[in-house]
């Protein structure tokens, strides 16, 4: 590399750190490799700001104001409904209501109850029993499957890379339904099989257990650990790993010393959203505990608002208490990921995805990801399947009953094709707002980081915190007033300000692994805060964002919780007529919807996976 | 979307050609309780009005056919909105203190949610011509509420593995559920889950040959507990369990309809009650569409409609017109229901002591806290 | 101290043949540079070597112990090298002391052991544990990040240390100091290595002995002055240094000469001439400070005159690189110490080239 003017070597006659006082802007710990960049695009830059200098001034000024009133937008959006929901866990009765006043009755028998016996004191602790478990185990079964997928050249990975994702199109209550169909300690039919095969009268399995509700659990939200570690495995910068090879480390402290450590801040964002997620499921626990009086605080909470007698201002108290719990999950995040700097592992350098020749053990992998697939996703999924084909659920198989009349059920239904219509257009009207909102967003607060912004990233965490049904009726109480109601618009608004924190923490965890050079090596080369992330970052987060806007379509598609609040007539979807069904015991046909739905969604999803899918490929080029 | 005081003008506007027109005040207007009957007047002013808001917590299926024949009677279209539980109650609330007025018919099953929204002056006080001669006291909430079917308890058994002749015998009371050879085999839906576990198991608390003890024996005997009746009747039809409490007659009709394996008995005594009530907003959107659905339901010709839907007409005297009556005279084992066995759970009773009977019982199936 | 034997060595990444068949032999202690342009294979032999990737066939020994061969595969962990990356790879999650003991705590080394290698390591790389020993490689510039990667690759004393264009991100100042410290590392410790790298320049100062690869093939290996005045093609006459190449009209062995396409005719050593008979489309090769441009008349009794003209001249500080037109509009550069109206464009003047230096491949 040759110099060709003498300023620039000037700033490197000046040492190290007179480059690093030049080229960094932020007090962020500058890392040198920068200073490449900054060789090469110095020299133009410094010519052209002069030019620019007056406008750019103003246009700073803009800019700033349209950020600042954009954060402060989002937050006041983030802030309504929890208010409301705190609101309303200090009064006697529901806000609005004439005879309400402020009370601490609620909140004392949902704290005070955790200590004296109260309703909340088992649920509390069958709850963190739950979800700390079903976390741990879902994000390392989800994370082995992703690198499986990304990191090996085990046969079918492209095959499985679709089926691992199979859980996240339909909803836990189908779920439910497959594996109660299959481990029904009476009647299901693997129990059926078990006893047949062995003459044993005790069941194999029990889906009505505390290890039944894990197990359900662990499989429902192992493959989000998966979809949220894909890309950082995909984009981990290989030398590390192969450094660590070189250095004598075999691929098993490979893994645990340096590919795990460096991707904790992508693994930590994922433990924090299966445990959030835990925390606040209640069909899973509420459809198989009750059989073995295992009441989880999301399930005590679903009573309060949807049996009688109703109680939402003690329902908001549990809301809140959950809340607490959640934001326990994301001060453990906090704290594993304060140094950014430390997971840095895309740098400017380029870098190529590797992949770990296994040898003969590739079909021991392949054997084993199969085994997990048929177990874990397969088999409820082909219980579903059948129970679809059938009138009534039987104990044994019988080919001869077989008969689409589930199906002719739904498709005649009224509802079915606005429910479908509806679903489609929040899951991508959410999709996409929470992608692009959550684009600027992430990028102000990994980046530009203030107090304020600080406090912005623990706001947009909040609305997960708590179930979605208290959340819903926190959205009932807050927009109530707005023409938005009942419409299709406070759906909209209550996904977006729900599921943000899902596109802000995936794509700020890309953020933090993007070196900052590459962007400020563009800002240096004249470029504007805009057009640097126009032609730096977004490249580089094509595969996040497109995860991201994926795994919002996913969740709003089968979104129930808060649906079930804020719907109307005219604003059904597919999960609430699947509610629907199940609740009037029309299993057939709720199952046959599932099936519907998973066949809709799964073209949807093969169809953006082979857009993006070429996009991966492109950067395995690179 | 309207403003809400365009909404607000709208509707007093309509309120206002309603009474000109189409309802017909009565001798209790002196009261503030209108009565409803179902005049030409009404049906025209109905008409105009083009629509009606209903929510509704009842099944789905009822729901579709009382709006369909609704609108081919008519030509008013029945926009249904299902909130199960008490979740309708509560949205009309948060509703109308908004002064949202949206709804014009809540079909539910929430009678403390009811009174409480009546006192803030909600919904409508009205009542139905010769209405002791139409309804059994217990099928309405007075001046509120009125309910168009019966909810009546059945121990429904699968007969593959309880045949017929033995379930008859067992059954004959609820203690029949405490055969040691049903064991582990009982599906009971939660006391949380709905009215009409409630319901059963306030009976038991509230009659002396039962007592409160019967829960403790029931709990005893290992039962599968079910958040909702709908899990509970799937699980019977497979065989994952032997007998199922409480279901009710007339869902239990729709299950043979479609195949269930399934069949039920009376026992000595069992929970009747009205599950479900007609109430009209006092701002109702649609007042004359409004009065037409909740009062048309009440009139033979509504009240076979809920007979198209396999559900029992509160309505007296109507004769018995339900397709799965028919079809389960052709079986050896049904008969019809007996009146003689007919438990109606006092209202005040429910409202009073749910609040605290609800945790009770769930402890006593065995809910820890 | 190891010997590493590289026999017939391929590999395919899909369709693409990147190494087709490299021989190479590097002696104990030796230090030896794979120098190619991108896209040469020289990285993916590199990385062959260190059991990053399995070769398709041929075989990789070390101390005569198969690594890579007929169904035979150590990985990379057991083959105990050293590497140091283009991009450092220095874990951003570990500190530079946890970063360097790396290497020792999977040989299980007494901790006591390791705390004296790492910090006599970091001591020889200017890198003073006291001072650096806590930091994270986000408070370390590109300089000393690679030290660290260095100190991380020689900490555990391995057989072969593997180097993969270890300085080409660093800027010249450094990538000089760098080179410096690499060599006098390499004079005292005489650990084997094997060092990729583009840059002709840093293969030549770094190296006992360099290896030219091409097309996935080694053109030519060599001492670095056997390199730079008898190359072996064209390629690496133009790749090492710096040349004038001419097509040739007329070659003769047998009578010494060659004659250029203007019709000048240049007489050659018996030395200067490749191996082989072949004589269709031999070049002549003169590299631009092999020719001296004589502004006076040229000293009676020179060989290998060419008259031409100064079209330019640049000044480079230490020399002056003169082009001049020849007849038939041949192109030559001359490069040398700066002299007197060499850089009056358009004057006619005589570059006299010594035979010696003028070399046909």
């Amino acid at each position: 590399m040759m110099f060709t003017t003498k300023n620039v070597g000037a700033i490197h006659r000046s040492g190290e750190d007179h480059a690093r006082a030049v080229c960094s802007s932020s007090s962020a710990p500058a890392s040198i490799e920068r200073r490449v960049p900054l060789t090469e695009a110095s020299a133009i830059p410094e010519r052209i700001e002069a030019i620019d200098r007056g406008r750019s001034v103003a246009g700073e000024r803009i800019r700033a104001a349209v950020t600042w009133l954009f954060l402060a937008v989002v937050t006041v959006l983030v802030v309504t409904p929890m208010a409301a929901i705190v609101f309303g866990a200090f009064r006697t009765r529901s806000p609005g209501d004439p005879r309400a006043t402020f009370s601490l009755q609620s909140i004392e028998a949902v704290y005070l109850g955790l200590f004296n016996g109260g309703w909340t004191q088992s649920a509390t602790l069958h709850t963190v029993l739950l979800a700390i478990p079903v976390t741990i185990s879902a994000t390392a079964l989800g994370l082995f499957l992703a690198w499986a997928v990304t990191r090996t050249n085990m046969p079918g990975k492209r095959w499985f890379e679709f089926g691992f994702l199979l859980s996240l199109l339909y909803s836990p209550l189908v779920g439910v339904i497959g594996w109660t169909v299959l481990a029904d300690p009476a009647a299901g039919l693997l129990n059926g099989l078990w006893s047949a095969l062995t003459g044993a009268s005790d069941p194999l399995f029990n889906i009505y257990s505390y290890g039944g509700i894990a197990w359900v659990m662990i499989f429902f939200f192992a493959p989000y650990a998966f979809l949220l570690n894909v890309g950082g495995f995909r984009s981990l910068d290989v030398t590390l790993e192969e450094v660590a090879a070189v250095s004598g480390a075999n691929l098993f402290k490979r893994m645990m010393l340096i590919t795990l450590p460096v991707m904790m801040a992508g693994i930590a964002a994922a433990a924090l959203f299966i445990f959030t997620l835990a925390l606040e499921q209640f069909a899973i626990p509420g459809f198989l505990g009750t059989h073995v009086q295992f009441d989880t605080l999301a399930y005590a909470i679903f009573l309060r608002t949807n049996a009688y007698p109703s109680d939402l201002p003690g329902a908001a108290a549990a809301g809140t208490l959950l809340l607490i719990l959640s934001s326990i999950g994301l001060f453990a995040y906090r704290r594993l990921t304060r140094h950014s700097e430390r997971f840095v592992a895309v740098t400017a350098r380029g870098y190529k995805p590797g992949v770990t020749e296994l040898g003969a053990g590739r079909y021991v992998l392949f054997g084993v990801c199969l085994l997990i697939f048929i177990v874990g996703i397969a088999a409820p999924l082909i219980a579903v399947a059948l129970r679809a084909l059938l009138p009534v659920r039987t104990m044994t198989f019988d080919p001869g009953s077989l008969t689409l009349d589930n199906f002719r059920v739904l498709f005649s239904a009224a509802d079915m094709l606005l429910g479908l219509r509806n679903t489609f257009y929040l899951a991508f009207g959410a999709a996409t707002a929470c992608s692009v909102i959550g684009l600027v967003v992430a990028f102000q607060i990994t980046r530009r980081k203030s107090l304020a912004k600080s406090i912005l990233d623990y706001m947009i965490a909040l609305p997960i915190g708590v179930p979605g049904t208290v959340f819903g009726v926190g959205m009932l109480w807050a927009y109530v007033r707005t023409p938005l109601y009942l419409t299709l618009g406070i759906l909209l608004l209550a996904f977006v300000i729900r599921y943000l924190v899902y596109s802000v923490r995936s794509i700020g965890g890309a953020l933090m692994q993007i070196d900052k050079a590459l962007e400020e090596s563009a800002a240096v080369a004249g470029a504007t805060p805009f057009k640097s992330f126009m032609f730096v970052n977004l490249p580089l987060l094509r595969p996040v964002l497109a995860s991201a806007w994926l795994l919002v379509f996913l969740i709003v598609m089968r979104e129930i919780s808060s649906s079930i609040i804020l719907y109307g007539a005219h604003t059904v979807t597919l999960p609430i007529l699947t509610w629907n069904y199940l609740n009037d015991g029309s299993y057939g046909v709720a199952s046959a919807l599932a099936i519907t739905q998973i066949g809709i969604v799964g073209v949807v999803f093969i169809v953006l996976t082979r857009f993006f899918g070429a996009d991966l490929r492109a950067r395995a080029a690179e | 979307m309207q403003t809400i005081d365009r909404r607000g003008v709208l509707g007093l506007a309509a309120s206002a050609l309603a009474i000109g027109s189409g309802i017909r005040s009565s001798s209790a207007a002196s009261e503030g309780i209108e009565t409803i009957d179902v005049t030409p007047a009404l049906i025209s002013a109905a008409q105009r009005e083009g629509k009606v808001v209903v929510r509704y917590s009842s099944p789905v299926d009822e729901m579709a056919q009382m709006s369909e024949a609704f609108y081919k009677r008519f030509n008013i279209t029945v926009q249904a909105d299902r909130k199960v539980g008490v979740l309708g109650t509560q949205q009309f609330a948060t509703e109308e203190r908004a002064g949202r007025h949206i709804m014009d018919v809540n079909y539910s099953a929430d009678p403390t949610g009811i009174k409480d929204l009546a006192e803030e002056g909600y919904y409508l006080r009205f009542t139905l011509p010769d209405l002791e001669a139409k309804l059994d006291k217990a099928a309405y909430l007075p001046t509120l509420g009125y309910c168009p079917k019966w909810t009546e308890v059945v121990i429904s058994y699968n007969p593959s593995a309880i045949p017929h002749e033995r379930a008859r015998e067992l059954f004959k009371t609820w203690n029949g559920l405490l055969d040691p050879a049903l064991k582990g085999k009982i599906g009971l839906n939660e006391p949380a889950g709905g009215g009409v576990p409630f319901a059963t198991y306030l009976m038991f608390y509230r009659n002396p040959q039962y007592g409160k003890e019967f829960l403790a024996k029931l709990a005893a005997q290992r039962p599968r507990l079910y958040p909702g009746s709908a899990q509970a009747r799937e699980d019977l039809g497979a065989g994952a369990i032997s007998v199922f409490i409480p279901n009710w007659e007339s869902i239990a009709m729709i299950g043979v309809l479609r195949g269930d394996k399934t069949a039920w008995t009376y026992p000595d005594i069992a929970p009747a009650f009205a599950n479900t009530y007609f109430c009209i907003s006092k701002n109702a959107p649609n007042p004359n569409a409004a009065r037409l659905f909740a009062a048309w339901f009440f009139t033979p010709e509504g009240a076979a409609v809920m007979q198209l839907a396999q559900a029992k007409p509160t309505l007296k005297n109507q004769p018995e017109m339900r397709t799965a009556v028919a079809e389960l005279k052709k079986t050896d084992w049904w008969r019809p229901y007996p009146e003689e066995i007919r438990w109606i759970p006092d209202t005040d009773d429910w409202i009073k002591s749910s609040d605290t009977l609800i945790p009770e019982m769930r402890r006593t199936l065995g809910w820890r806290g | 101290m190891a010997s590493i034997s590289i026999a017939n060595l391929r590999k395919s990444f899909g369709r693409v043949e990147v190494v087709k068949g490299v021989n190479l032999r590097i002696n104990s202690g030796e230090f030896v540079t794979l120098l190619g342009a991108s896209g040469s294979g020289k990285t993916t032999t590199l990385r062959m070597l260190a059991g990053l990737e399995r070769a398709d066939s041929g075989t990789i020994s070390v101390n005569g112990s198969v690594l890579n061969g007929e169904g035979n595969f150590v990985p990379a962990h057991k083959r105990g090298m050293g590497m140091v990356f283009q991009s450092y790879a220095i874990w951003p999650h570990r500190t530079v002391y946890q970063n360097v003991a790396f290497p020792l705590r999977m040989k299980r080394v007494r901790p006591a052991e390791e705390r004296a290698k790492v910090e006599r390591i970091l001591e020889l790389v200017e890198l003073p544990v006291a001072k650096f020993g806590d930091r994270y490689a986000s408070q370390l510039s590109g300089g000393q990040q690679q030290r660290v990667s260095l100190a991380r690759a020689l900490v555990a004393d391995p057989q072969v240390v593997l180097y993969d264009e270890p300085l080409s991100n660093l800027d010249a100042r450094l990538r000089e100091s760098m080179r410096t410290l690499l060599r006098t590392i390499h004079k005292e410790t005489r650990l084997t290595a094997l060092y990729v790298t583009h840059d002709q320049l840093e293969a030549m100062v770094m190296a006992d002995r360099v290896c030219v690869m091409d097309q996935g093939i080694i053109v030519q290996e060599g001492a670095p002055r056997d390199l730079y005045d008898r190359p072996a093609n064209q390629f690496v006459a133009e790749f090492i240094g710096q040349a004038n190449i001419f097509d040739l009209s007329d070659v003769s062995r047998e009578k010494g000469a060659v004659r250029l396409s203007n019709g000048i005719s240049l007489n050659i050593p018996p030395g200067n001439w490749p191996n082989g008979e072949a004589t269709r489309d031999r070049k002549l090769v003169i590299r631009h400070h092999h020719a001296c441009v004589l502004t006076n008349d040229a000293p009676a009794g020179a060989d290998n005159l060419l008259p031409g003209r100064i079209k330019d001249s640049i000044y480079l500080g230490d020399r002056i690189r003169t082009t001049l037109t020849l007849a038939g509009a041949l192109e030559f550069v001359a490069e040398g110490i700066d002299g007197p109206s060499t850089s009056d464009i358009g004057k006619d003047v005589i570059v006299a080239v010594p035979p010696q230096f003028c070399i046909v491949v």
